[in-house]
């Protein structure tokens, strides 16, 4: 019998929901740039996917359970299959389809999944300009499963059209748009936000609200998103963390809580 | 053998006005081979117009931007070492002063992977971002192999490569010294730029025989054929660390990032660390260093 945790946060439910979505053998790619993934891919990896391979900071596979103290760039990358895959081998490994998930935390999000972490407003005099999309634009389109999750589900980040689509998402609607472009990967399959779990109808790849969170209405996730959601016959409410997963979250993972940058605010 | 060795003002007279400029060795982190000093000169002889190749954008492109040296930039990402978008950058681009050509890690990798073969471009298929918009020199095309729609990611050729080094010798034979304490990106993009600009300028921590060269050959990631000129410039990544020479002065970041803040403190900037220094060991002394 599963116990579920009473007293789980925010950060939390989206770490278990990322994870959860991570099949055992899989091979993630994750980036640097926020804690939270690295939380949920060595969550999976303490629970059900011990199997799982991924890279993080440049290395490939390193054996390390936690980001807590003394966790830096080279006490992860010295316990790697390789300790410095430079970007030529991380390009290699991507277009020829060896990465089946990477998730990320866009500025803006559309109906079709189209990401942008680049800038808001006009392109060439944006109002306000963001780091740039590393590699987001590439994962969007190679790596084969990706996932987006969202801190604030706003309608200004939930928006008809991005500003600048720096992550391509699906074509709309067209069923099989990315295989006729060529694009290897199948795109976005879930958004993950404070309030609930979306993922994209499978002939039109519009998003679809499937599931909403403890204590979160159908009425607030469609009052906070800037187009039409689908809400689909099954909607369900989104299963919570278990004990056991936020105690590693908590005690083992990420005992000083950088899961939570953004998610605080 | 043909010695390149020149001084600072010597190298950066071989980059007109207008010339395309790429940073080989980008920062991702405070420890990176940028060099610094070649581009506080580029600053003092008041270049104009350059546009700038690097794959991160960091301090050293936001000082070129800052003292009003660059007309545009390519980059996948704008950060000062990880963290905050660059200041002067930031209201360049808000302000619609600096054209921007953001791109993608895997379209700088394979545009300096074609550039360093010597071939016009490597195709992608499937690549229909809005980065497309802004890169006038990828074209769309139909593959004659299966059909597919693709696009040119083209060779990234600078007018000039730039790159700080630990070792070179007189000739441009050089070292990058440890390359896993290289970013990912600047171990591979500092020997393919270097291969594919039509001129290189290094600047380098020591200048070393050709017999010291000769004797870790391992070693060696740079060769004297693709090099044009070689500066010698210790210390020249300051406010960078280079890994075996010199840390990274942290402070100088923090104070950097401050007075980038508004145009009229960076100013003071510009001119307290970039113009008055009548030369690199005046800089030296002036930001605490013994070199």
């Amino acid at each position: 019998m599963t116990q579920y945790s009473t007293d789980y946060t925010i950060d939390e439910l989206v770490v278990c929901s990322l994870a959860r979505e991570i099949r055992d053998g899989e091979f993630v790619a994750q980036g640097g740039g926020t804690a939270l993934g690295i939380v949920s891919v060595l969550l999976a990896r303490l629970t059900h996917a011990p199997n799982l391979k991924y890279n993080y900071l440049s290395s490939v596979d390193p054996l390390f359970d936690n980001i807590g103290p003394g966790h830096s760039p080279d006490s992860v990358r010295g316990t790697a299959l390789q300790r410095n895959m430079t970007i030529d081998g991380m390009v290699s490994m991507c277009i020829r389809g060896k990465i089946d998930v990477f998730s990320t935390m866009p500025a803006q999000i559309d109906r079709y999944g189209n990401v942008n972490v680049s800038l808001i407003g006009d392109h060439q005099q944006p109002q306000t300009r963001f780091p740039g999309g590393y590699g987001i634009t590439d994962w969007f389109l190679y790596a084969n499963r990706v996932y987006a999750y969202l801190p604030k589900h706003t309608r200004r980040a939930f928006v008809e059209k991005v500003d600048y689509i720096t992550g391509q998402g699906h074509i709309a609607g067209e069923t099989n748009g990315r295989q006729r472009l060529g694009i290897p990967g199948q795109g976005p399959q879930r958004v993950v936000t404070n309030l609930g779990i979306m993922g994209f109808d499978e002939d039109t790849h519009a998003m679809r609200m499937d599931s909403v969170h403890p204590g979160v209405t159908q009425d607030e996730i469609e009052a906070n998103t800037g187009f039409e959601l689908i809400v689909g016959s099954d909607l369900q409410e989104t299963e919570p963390p278990t004990v056991e997963q936020v105690d590693l979250i908590r005690n083992r993972i990420d005992p000083m809580g950088l899961r939570k940058h953004r998610f605080d605010l | 053998m043909t010695a390149k060795l020149m001084t600072l003002e010597e190298a950066t007279q071989l980059i007109p006005d207008g010339s395309s400029v790429g940073i080989a060795s980008p920062s991702v982190g405070p420890v990176a081979l940028v060099p610094m000093a070649l581009i506080r000169e580029i600053v003092r002889q008041r270049k104009r117009d350059l546009d700038l190749y690097t794959p991160i954008m960091g301090l050293e492109g936001d000082l070129l931007i800052g003292a009003g040296c660059l007309k545009a930039v390519q980059a996948f990402a704008f950060r000062i070492i990880g963290q905050a978008v660059p200041p002067n950058f930031r209201r360049a681009s808000i302000e619609g002063t600096i054209t921007t050509r953001e791109e993608s890690e895997f379209s700088v990798t394979l545009g300096l992977l074609a550039g360093s073969m010597g071939v016009q471009f490597i195709p992608l298929h499937g690549y229909q971002n809005d980065h497309l918009q802004h890169h006038p020199e990828w074209h769309q095309f139909t593959s004659p192999v299966d059909g597919q729609e693709m696009v040119t990611i083209t060779a990234i050729t600078p007018d000039v490569a730039i790159v700080h080094v630990p070792k070179s010798d007189p000739e441009g034979n050089a070292k990058l010294g440890d390359t896993n304490d290289l970013n990912v990106m600047a171990a591979f993009s500092a020997p393919a730029m270097v291969r594919g600009a039509k001129r290189v300028i290094l600047t380098a921590e020591e200048i070393v025989t050709n017999e010291e060269i000769r004797a870790t050959p391992d070693e060696t990631s740079i060769l004297y054929h693709d090099v044009d000129a070689v500066v010698h410039v210790p210390h020249g990544a300051h406010p960078f660390g280079v890994t075996g020479y010199y840390e990274p002065d942290l402070e100088h970041f923090e104070e950097y990032l401050k007075a980038a803040n508004t145009p009229e403190s960076f100013e003071e900037y510009l001119k307290h660390f970039v113009n008055e220094p009548t030369d690199a060991s005046a800089y030296l002394e002036l930001v605490g260093v013994r070199a």
